[in-house]
């Protein structure tokens, strides 16, 4: 009975690592930001061929853009300690896989177009994925530089709840199909690996100036070493909700955490 | 008779690193150079060759550095023309997880850039190896690949100079949430870009990702070639390369950057061949990464993503060539209410 009962316990712990049957995205892109009045200059588009991947195995989210993206989708909604009007619950924290594009800094993502007054906000201060009000995002992917600095995670990025965090240590280039490229690669390999493989230079060019990070979490170093090394979007290992994280300004629990990257010692983060 | 030409970088090359990545984590603002370039030399502008390889040589490719990868050189060629053949005419890139032996590997290819890149997946996911062969134990892992590649005529040891590789580092930390915890080095990772006269070349080249216990844990290879011949120890252009005498020193551009760009970060200078968009040539540029930094109005300093731009060493006041994607150029009006 037990062996059966400990049988049951393991397929329903696969199935939540595993299954899911319509796994959500959310992006925010901010492209033309120039005079758009947050002080920022304009982008590369590097989400569409990500959108296009993502549509072509059904997955089911939204894009927005420009004007259209706004830092309330990531700032968490409970109160308004993170923020004016946030309403993660029905966006970034309403999908499985959250992205950002835009502008960055240390610990921090910076929208192009104010909204609400606000143009960026810390990871710590205003984005709460994973917990509190929505608590469905699994992934998040930072496509701008230094939100990941290593030397921040402990004050920043380990207030996220989300399984898998992705973005970068210090300055970066991405290309346009890059993040795309590194969703579709993650059908044969981890994340971790992907983001490795398609982040550090874009194809056919070789001097590494990129350093991608990829932060993972669990209840113990076990676990947040099975997520870093296994976690795959299109395989749907460790898409789903991390579940059990602290409800609306509740401190943040004790968990463990796992973080590898590339360092090739850019800097550039303040 | 050699005359003063390219070979001449090679006289005033250096290596200056004041924010190279460090093993403890620290870095400084960066300004790296692996070369400088003086105003008064001849230098060669080649006409870029498309890279075509048939499937029995990227084959024979993947076998030699599949064997490296894996530690197992006895694998059946077929094992590969198998491999290739699943993907025969691809334009775009293809991926694969195969198993060697005992060995997990994932293995990628962009045939449109020629560029292969095998990850020993059971290596990579041993995220705390005890043992440590440090910068010099994984130099000489970096050494014995490039010799073996050569041996296998995958590369001409010619082209390729170990000493002026740029090393970068894997770095691991895990502990509890509350917990700042110091990042181990887990990988030495060598950026080895293939030289034409002694001057790197962006577009081609290798990297090598040593393990921290000295095992190989990935090789990325490839990229672009140039039409040349090479007379007496120095590649000619042939086809539509030219030479030319280059009137620009990387010392002004370092200058004229740092004054019209004074918010930039993260600043890389570097002298390289690179392949020019939309031109089909591979020029000598002195080639700034960098990104644009500024204050969002709402006090935060934001920084936007990095670009490498490529300046002239033939025109001393023509605009930097954009090597990046291009800003998208469509604005949309926001529409969204809600």
């Amino acid at each position: 009975m037990r062996v059966i009962k400990a049988a049951t316990v393991g397929v329903v712990l696969a199935m939540a690592q595993y299954a899911w049957a319509n796994p959500t995205y959310l992006i925010d892109d901010n492209l033309s930001n120039n005079g758009a009045g947050c002080g920022e200059v304009d982008l590369n588009d590097v989400t569409s061929s990500l959108e296009n991947s993502l549509n072509n195995i059904s997955w089911s989210g939204e894009r927005w853009v420009n004007g259209d993206a706004w830092p309330q989708d990531f700032m968490e909604e409970c109160s308004s300690n993170f923020g004016p009007n946030g309403f993660d619950q029905y966006e970034a924290d309403n999908a499985n896989f959250s992205v950002f594009s835009g502008h960055g800094n240390t610990g921090l993502i910076a929208w192009g177009t104010p909204h609400d007054g606000v143009c960026a906000m810390t990871l710590a201060g205003g984005v709460r994925l994973g917990s509190m009000s929505g608590a469905m995002s699994a992934t998040s992917v930072y496509a701008s530089c230094c939100t990941l600095n290593a030397n921040s995670l402990t004050s920043q990025a380990n207030f996220e709840w989300t399984r898998q965090q992705l973005g970068f240590h210090d300055t970066c280039e991405i290309g346009d199909t890059d993040v795309s490229d590194f969703f579709d690669n993650t059908y044969e390999t981890s994340n971790k690996n992907a983001w490795f493989n398609h982040l550090e230079d874009r194809p056919g060019w070789f001097t590494g100036d990129n350093s991608p990070v990829v932060w993972s979490a669990g209840v113990n170093s076990t676990e947040a070493g099975n997520v870093e090394n296994t976690a795959s979007l299109r395989q749907q290992i460790y898409v789903t909700p991390r579940g059990s994280g602290p409800s609306c300004n509740q401190g943040q629990p004790a968990f463990w955490y796992s973080a590898t990257y590339i360092d090739h010692g850019n800097g550039g983060c303040s | 008779m050699i005359r003063q030409r390219d070979v001449r970088w090679l006289g005033i090359a250096f290596f200056a690193c004041l924010g190279c990545a460090k093993p403890d984590g620290g870095s400084e603002p960066v300004m790296t150079s692996s070369a400088l370039a003086v105003a008064g030399t001849s230098l060669a502008v080649f006409e870029a060759k498309q890279p075509t390889r048939t499937s029995d040589d990227l084959s024979a490719r993947l076998r030699t550095i599949v064997g490296l990868v894996a530690a197992n050189s006895s694998v059946a060629p077929s094992t590969f023309s198998d491999l290739v053949g699943r993907h025969a005419g691809a334009a775009a890139r293809w991926a694969e997880k195969i198993a060697i032996g005992a060995a997990n590997l994932h293995v990628e290819y962009y045939p449109q850039f020629d560029d292969l890149r095998v990850n020993n997946l059971d290596v990579e996911d041993q995220l705390n190896p005890s043992a440590d062969v440090g910068e010099a134990g994984a130099r000489a892992v970096l050494s014995s690949v490039v010799a073996k590649l050569a041996s296998a005529n995958i590369i001409a040891a010619s082209q390729y100079d170990t000493s002026t590789a740029e090393l970068g580092y894997t770095k691991h930390m895990e502990g509890v949430s509350t917990e700042t915890v110091v990042p181990q080095v887990l990988q030495y990772r060598f950026t080895l870009r293939r030289r034409i006269n002694g001057i790197d070349f962006a577009n081609a080249g290798m990297r090598v990702v040593v393990h921290r216990d000295g095992r190989l844990a990935a090789l990325r290879i490839g990229g672009g070639d140039v039409k040349s011949i090479v007379t007496a120890g120095v590649e000619e252009p042939t086809g539509k390369g030219y030479r030319f005498n280059s009137v620009v020193d990387s010392a002004a551009i370092i200058s004229r950057f740092a004054k019209e760009t004074p918010d930039a970060r993260g600043v890389r200078h570097r002298l390289m061949y690179v392949i020019m968009p939309g031109t089909g040539m591979v020029e000598p540029r002195h080639v700034v990464f960098s990104a644009h930094s500024s204050d969002d109005g709402h006090g935060d300093i934001v920084i936007a993503r990095a670009t490498h731009a490529a300046y002239s060493l033939a025109d001393a006041s023509a605009a930097p060539v954009s090597l990046s994607d291009p800003p998208a150029s469509t604005k949309t009006k926001a529409t969204r209410t809600q």
